[in-house]
């Protein structure tokens, strides 16, 4: 009671909430707070396009679609519309008319000072006709002009852009030929008839643009709605449930993860103790010489920085003249099973370290002549091994080989840096389907992948949803850790 | 023992020659990295040790290396960011392992065996607690606060070293005796002096500790970073040694990797007691 007393007045609360604060607040902001965010984004339809959309953007859509619906419903400006769809009728014939008489003039090779000066009037007649036309397409389709302020286009931005690029054709030909009346040797005939002939396709193109417009105005006002309403549904984030766990639980890629990293677990765990345990067993052998220096040379893998190690694995392993790939005869690129074994063999390399060294640590304990006679007497090793070594290094090798479980259970930079978990292939899981996906993509590897890689990328309610399954494979592997470590104990 | 001197000589000597073979050959992976490193032809694959002879050795990829612009810039952000994380580290980790020691506060315990967890159970939680954070990061750009800064890297990286560290310093203040600090308080010290003339005078080790880790951590690591691509020498160099460059260049990316590895292989030698010490604290905890 006394020293309780003695330890709140020496050791006050607050002066220790103090010291602990700044990086509970460091840890909770960088680490807790982002998970518990990730919940809530699990719910969501979150991806690269609405988790952070242009809130202006998203206006901009509702006013178009309001905008559109105008023009649609109103009598006023339907009639409008018509008026200006007769119109451009007329003016596309002139055009049209003028175009195909120059065309057939310059067919028939005549010379090009000789063209009937009419033709060419009617050319820049009917060009200049239409200069106009872009901007009033554009006055009586204009949202602005209705009160709604939005930048996107109601009609098609493609026939508009058509429009202009005729114009300039057009007006091109005009002034070559204008030209040619006093220069007739600088203007060449093959010139104007690709001219010719190009404005004679745009034209019939906006023709029939216009023309369709005209005709199935109300269907193109719905369908131009709906696509703004698209538009602007793709940059809203939703709440959708737990929608991302069933497409989860649907996924044979999910499945196809789920069984790789449960199989990387069985193979590279018994790989990585057995290689550490009997590296340790060997060094701590009296019979090799200067085995201090050996042993600390076996710590290679260790102070190697993960990033070395892996440039090395992959060149090593490098299908295209890879010195070990060549001699073991294995090709991570296309063979998806030889890459689950490099993926071992790495795994075992880098963990060995670990093993070794706790297994080394308990191996202090056992008497040198015991290990020493277990060499000697060749017949019984094996026997020795279990029966007097293993049991004394047992308590600690369990503790080590929990650990290095989680770490092959949480396998991630292995598949991604040495050939992205590949190869990519069809994934068939029964009952679920088919898909296609890198075929050693581990558990954590496919959120990572949903979350960044290229053309699937930003997925991110579905990653989250991912991600929270595996906390949850993750917190029950931490629970059967302590359920062993707690019997071991006891 | 029926065995007489002479034959156990030649046992020794042949199980030493078995026993150096394998370590050689576990050892082999940075041997082939350092050979291809400094290869006369940089564009080809090391195949054999011929090669090595037929091409010659230079240390014309290391030249290349240095004086590479964008080698040089991504080596300061990552000094940069190591220092940063390392500062850190030490003074928001330490006064806390102290605490966590010394004082005695509500949730004190839960918070530890939390700690425990996260800190044990390997790294998959950092990695989703980073997707997350990113997540997190491109949301509040959508209302103009863009964190994916290369300063905001050494409070990330710092942050996941908390629950391990917190437990090394916790363990390191448990075996001091109390009395050496109890005396400060009676005098009633603020929070700077307590910090400043109480817990870093009597945490020589766990600064050293605290430090090596911090800083090799901050340095090795490339992958948050690229996940919230900013350039530091990692990320550059495993986008380089991941595409067509590392392939058209082995040599050149080698040489790179083995200057970026070096500061934390020179830093583990150094460390060797301490990090057996911190194995062996984390392991207890």
């Amino acid at each position: 009671m006394a020293s309780k007393n003695k330890l709140k007045i020496l050791f006050p609360t607050h002066i220790a909430l103090l010291l602990v604060l700044p990086s509970l607040i460091l840890y909770v902001f960088f680490n807790t707070w982002p998970m518990v965010f990730s919940i809530g984004v699990a719910l969501t339809n979150a991806n690269r396009y609405n988790v952070s959309p242009d809130p202006a953007k998203i206006k901009g859509y509702e006013e178009a679609i309001a905008c559109a619906s105008l023009l649609k419903e109103m009598p006023e400006y339907r009639e409008k519309a018509s008026v200006l769809f007769d119109r451009l009728k007329i003016y596309f014939f002139n055009l049209s008319h003028a175009l195909y008489r120059l065309n057939e003039l310059i067919n028939q090779s005549i010379d090009i000072s000789k063209i009937p000066r009419d033709v060419i009037d009617e050319l820049s007649y009917s060009t200049s006709q239409l200069y106009g036309l872009p901007g009033e397409v554009k006055k009586v389709f204009n949202c602005t002009e209705l009160n709604y302020t939005t930048k996107e286009e109601i009609i098609p931005v493609v026939l508009l852009d058509k429009l202009d690029s005729l114009l300039s054709i057009s007006g091109t030909i005009k002034d070559r030929l204008q030209y040619a009346q006093l220069f007739p040797e600088e203007v060449s005939i093959s010139e104007l008839r690709n001219l010719t002939s190009k404005a004679i396709a745009i034209l019939s193109e906006i023709e029939s643009g216009f023309s369709k417009l005209a005709v199935g105005y109300d269907e193109y006002m719905s369908e131009t709605i709906e696509r703004f309403r698209r538009e602007k549904e793709r940059l809203e984030l939703r709440f959708i449930g737990i929608e991302n766990f069933a497409k989860l639980f649907n996924d044979a890629r999910f499945y196809n993860a789920l069984y790789k990293t449960l199989l990387f677990v069985a193979t590279s765990v018994p790989l990585k103790v057995a290689l550490g345990v009997s590296l340790a067993v060997f060094y701590s052998s009296n019979l090799i010489l200067g085995r201090k220096a050996i042993r600390a040379f076996l710590l290679v893998p260790w102070a190697m920085p993960f990033l070395l190690s892996a440039l090395s694995w992959r060149i090593m392993f490098n299908p295209a003249g890879g010195p070990v790939a060549k001699i073991l005869g294995l090709n991570m690129s296309t063979n998806e099973w030889h890459a689950f074994l490099v993926y071992n063999l790495f795994e075992a390399w880098l963990a060995y370290p670990f093993i070794m060294t706790v297994t080394q640590g308990a191996l202090r304990g056992v008497p040198k002549d015991v290990i020493e006679a277990s060499y000697i007497d060749g017949a019984s090793i094996f026997y020795r091994f279990r029966r007097i070594i293993l049991p004394l290094v047992s308590k600690p090798l369990m503790v080590a080989t929990i650990l290095t479980t989680g770490a092959s259970l949480q396998v991630f930079l292995i598949p991604i840096v040495l050939n992205g978990a590949g190869p990519t292939g069809a994934i068939c899981i029964p009952f679920i389907g088919c898909t296609s996906g890198p075929l050693n993509e581990m558990l954590l590897i496919l959120g990572y992948n949903k979350v960044t890689s290229g053309t699937e990328g930003g997925e991110y309610g579905y990653a989250a949803a991912i991600y929270l399954v595996i906390v949850l494979i993750i917190l029950a592997y931490v629970a059967v850790w302590f359920k062993i470590s707690r019997r071991s104990r006891g | 023992m029926s065995m007489n001197g002479a034959s156990q000589t030649i046992l020794k000597i042949i199980v030493t020659i078995i026993g150096v073979i394998i370590a050689a050959s576990l050892a082999y992976p940075l041997g082939f990295i350092i050979a291809q490193s400094i290869i006369g032809r940089g564009n080809i694959i090391l195949t054999s040790l011929g090669k090595l002879a037929e091409y010659g050795v230079s240390l014309d990829s290391y030249i290349r290396v240095i004086s590479d612009r964008v080698f040089q810039t991504c080596l300061l952000n990552t000094l940069i960011v190591a220092v940063i994380t390392t500062i850190i580290a030490i003074f928001i980790i330490i006064p806390a392992g102290y605490a966590f020691s010394r004082f005695d506060f509500l949730g004190k315990n839960t918070l530890l065996y939390y700690y425990l967890i996260v800190s044990q159970a390997g790294g998959g939680l950092g990695i989703i607690a980073v997707l997350a954070l990113y997540i997190f990061f491109y949301r509040m750009t959508a209302y103009g606060l863009n964190l994916m800064q290369i300063y905001i890297l050494p409070f990330v990286y710092a942050s996941g070293m908390v629950p391990f560290q917190t437990w090394l310093v916790k363990s390191y203040f448990d075996q001091l005796p109390r009395s050496l600090d109890e005396a400060a308080f009676i005098d009633g010290a603020n929070w700077f002096e307590i910090i400043f003339r109480v817990i870093f005078p009597a945490s020589r080790a766990a600064f050293i500790i605290v430090l090596l880790f911090g800083f090799m951590g901050a340095w090795g690591e490339f992958f948050i970073a690229g996940i919230f691509n900013l350039q530091t020498l990692g990320w550059y160099l495993y986008v380089q040694l991941t595409g067509q460059a590392g392939l058209q260049d082995p040599s050149l990316y080698a040489a790179a990797s083995i200057l970026y590895a070096t500061p934390i292989i020179i830093l583990f030698i150094v460390s060797q007691k301490y990090i057996g010490e911190a194995y062996r604290l984390g392991l207890k905890g």
